[in-house]
C-alpha cells in the first residue's frame, strides 16, 4: 500500500515537474515573439497584450478538462504510461499560464524604460535582455513557483481523469472505498510539495535579491 | 566663429502635437531654452527633435543627416547621439547606478574591459563616484537626474534634449545641477535643448530663448534681450511672474491688479550698463511729475552681461503714465507694470 502511495507520489511529482520544463521551452519563445511584436509598436491591432489572459481565462478549469480528454490515457494509439500522457495538457496550460505572467510582469509599469531604451537605439531583443529581464527576475521566479502549484492542481485532476498520480488514488481507491486515511495522506503529500516549492523558490528568489 | 550646425528642423509640423510649422537650427556649444505656458508644445518640439514623433510636414537633420532616410542601424547609432533626458527618469531600480550604465553599454555592444573604467570615470565626473552601489531607487531627485545625464553622456552625444527637470528640485539641487550641465556644455561640446521656466537656466547656461504659444516660435531671442527688450505677450508675461515671485512677501501681499485713485504704480525698470539709465530716469521723473519710491533694486548677471533691476512704486501728479513709460522706452530703458500698491507702502 505504501509503495503504490509512493509510486503516485513520485508520478504527481514527475508531471509536475515533467510538464513545467516543457511549459517553459514552449511559453519561452512565444513570450518574446509577442514581447518582440508589443515593443516594436506592432500590438495595437492584434491587442496581444490582452490575448494570453483572455486564452488564460478560458483554459483555467473547463477547457483543460477538454485537452485532458482527448489525449485519455489507455488508448492503445500512443504507449506510454499514462503520467507521461498526462506531460501533454498539463504542459499546454502550464504554458499559456506562464506566457501571461511573463506578458504582463514585462510590460507592467515599464512603458517609460522601454521607451528609455528606445532612446538608446535599442532592439526589442536588446530591451528583453538587458532591460525588462533583470528588472522583472524576481517577480518572474515568484510567477514561476505559482505556475508549478497551479500544475500540481491541474495533475490531480488529470489524475481522476486517470492519468496516474496522487489524484488518481485518491480518487479511485480513496473516494471508492471511503478511506479517509488514504484521501488524507494525498493531500498532506501534495501540500508538502507545494510547500516545498513555494520555500525553495522564495530562498531562491531572496538569495538573489541579496546579490 | 559660427560653430557647425548639429540639429536642424525645417518647418516641422503635427496637428495632433500642437507644432506649427517650427525653425530651429542648433550649432555646437549652443544652449537653447524653451519658454512658454503648460500647453505650448515645448515638450512635443522635444519629442519631435528625437523623432519620438510622426511629422506629418517637415524634415529634421541631425549631424548633415537627414533623419528620416537613416538606414536602420545608421539610426540606431544616431538615437544614441542625441540624448534625451526625461522629466521622471525611469531606471532599473533594483541595480545599482553601475549596473544601471552597464545596461545602456550592453546595449550599444561594449566589452566589460573597456565599459568599466569608462562608467566609472563618468560616475566621478557627474559626482555620484561614491554612490556606485547605491540602488536607483534609493537615489534622490538630483541625483536620478546625475545618473540620468551619466548614462546619457555613455553614449557620447552631439545633442542633449533636456525636459522640464528642475520643477521636482530644491533651489540648492537647481544651482548645483545648472553647474553639472555648464561643466558638461564645456567639456563635452554639446548643442543642448532645454524645456524650462526657470529662470536660473536662462540667466546662467541660455545662449537663445525661444517663445513657444501653440506650437509655434513666437519669439527667438538672447536672456539679455529676453531681460531688456522682451516683445511677445509670453515673454512680457513670464518675466512679470518671476520679478513678482522675487518681491519681498510684505509687497507681493499688498499688489493690486487695478489702480484705484489711492495706488501707486509697482513698474519693473530694467537697464543695462551701457545706458545712460540715472539721467534718463531723473529726466523723465522730473518732466511727468513722477514721484518714484524705489522698493528694490539689484544687478543680475545675464549671460555675460549685466543688467540692473529696479522695482519702484511710482505716483504720478497728472495722467501721464504713458508718456513716462514711452520716454524710458526711448531711452532702452525696459519697463513694465506690475500691478498696483498702496500709496503708503
Amino acid at each position: 500500500m505504501l509503495a503504490t502511495f509512493l509510486n503516485s507520489y513520485w508520478q504527481s511529482i514527475c508531471m509536475v515537474l515533467g510538464s513545467i520544463i516543457i511549459s517553459i521551452m514552449l511559453a519561452l519563445p512565444i513570450s518574446y515573439a509577442l514581447l518582440c511584436l508589443v515593443i516594436n509598436n506592432k500590438s495595437n491591432r492584434l491587442n496581444l497584450t490582452k490575448l494570453p489572459g483572455q486564452a488564460l481565462d478560458l483554459f483555467k478549469y473547463i477547457p483543460f478538462l477538454f485537452i485532458a480528454l482527448l489525449f485519455v490515457p489507455n488508448n492503445d494509439t500512443l504507449a506510454l504510461p499514462n503520467y507521461v500522457m498526462a506531460f501533454i495538457p498539463l504542459s499546454i496550460a502550464g504554458a499559456i499560464l506562464l506566457v501571461n505572467y511573463i506578458m504582463r510582469e514585462m510590460l507592467s509599469g515599464t512603458k517609460e524604460l522601454i521607451t528609455t531604451a528606445n532612446n538608446f537605439g535599442a532592439t526589442p531583443g536588446q530591451i528583453i535582455k538587458f532591460i525588462l529581464l533583470p528588472h522583472k527576475a524576481y517577480d518572474l521566479i515568484h510567477h514561476l513557483s505559482k505556475t508549478i502549484i497551479h500544475l500540481a492542481t491541474f495533475s490531480t485532476i488529470a489524475g481522476a481523469m486517470g492519468y496516474g498520480g496522487l489524484g488518481q488514488i485518491a480518487a479511485y481507491r480513496a473516494l471508492e472505498n471511503f478511506n479517509l486515511n488514504y484521501i488524507l495522506a494525498c493531500a498532506l503529500a501534495m501540500l508538502v510539495f507545494i510547500k516545498a516549492v513555494a520555500y525553495t523558490f522564495d530562498l531562491v528568489s531572496h538569495t538573489l535579491q541579496r546579490r | 566663429m559660427r560653430q557647425a550646425v548639429i540639429l536642424q528642423a525645417q518647418g516641422i509640423a503635427s496637428s495632433q502635437h500642437n507644432l506649427n510649422k517650427i525653425d530651429l537650427q542648433l550649432a555646437q556649444n549652443d544652449v537653447v531654452v524653451l519658454i512658454g505656458k503648460n500647453t505650448s508644445g515645448k515638450e512635443h518640439l522635444l519629442q519631435a527633435l528625437k523623432c519620438n514623433i510622426t511629422l506629418e510636414h517637415g524634415s529634421i537633420n541631425f549631424d548633415d543627416k537627414s533623419l528620416d532616410s537613416l538606414p536602420k542601424n545608421e539610426y540606431q547609432l544616431t538615437q544614441r547621439q542625441l540624448a534625451y533626458l526625461n522629466q521622471n527618469p525611469k531606471f532599473i531600480d533594483n541595480l545599482d547606478l553601475f549596473q544601471n550604465i552597464e545596461a545602456i553599454a550592453k546595449i550599444c555592444g561594449h566589452s566589460r574591459a573597456t565599459y568599466t573604467p569608462y562608467i566609472e570615470d563618468i560616475l566621478t565626473y557627474v559626482g555620484l563616484s561614491g554612490k556606485r552601489h547605491y540602488l536607483a531607487a534609493n537615489l534622490n531627485p538630483l541625483q536620478r537626474l546625475k545618473l540620468d545625464l551619466a548614462r546619457n553622456l555613455y553614449t557620447k552625444p552631439k545633442a542633449l534634449l533636456i525636459e522640464d527637470v528642475t520643477n521636482q528640485l530644491d533651489i540648492k539641487s537647481i544651482v548645483e545641477y545648472i553647474e553639472l550641465l555648464q561643466r558638461i556644455r564645456q567639456d563635452y561640446k554639446l548643442a543642448i535643448v532645454i524645456s524650462s521656466n526657470e529662470i536660473e537656466i536662462i540667466k546662467s547656461l541660455a545662449t537663445r530663448a525661444i517663445v513657444l504659444k501653440n506650437g509655434a516660435i513666437i519669439e527667438e531671442l538672447t536672456p539679455f534681450e529676453l531681460y531688456v527688450s522682451p516683445q511677445s505677450t509670453i515673454a512680457r508675461e513670464f518675466l512679470s511672474y518671476i520679478c513678482k515671485s522675487e518681491l519681498p512677501v510684505s509687497l507681493r501681499k499688498q499688489l493690486k491688479p487695478a489702480n484705484n485713485g489711492d495706488t501707486r504704480v509697482l513698474m519693473r525698470i530694467v537697464f543695462s550698463k551701457v545706458t545712460n539709465a540715472e539721467q534718463a530716469l531723473a529726466h523723465a521723473s522730473q518732466r511727468y511729475e513722477a514721484n518714484i519710491n524705489i522698493n528694490l533694486a539689484y544687478q543680475e548677471a545675464v549671460g555675460a552681461k549685466d543688467i540692473n533691476i529696479i522695482v519702484a512704486a511710482i505716483k504720478f501728479a497728472k495722467d501721464t503714465q504713458a508718456e513716462f513709460a514711452k520716454s524710458l522706452n526711448e531711452a532702452a530703458i525696459f519697463n513694465e507694470v506690475i500691478g498696483y500698491v498702496s500709496d503708503f507702502s
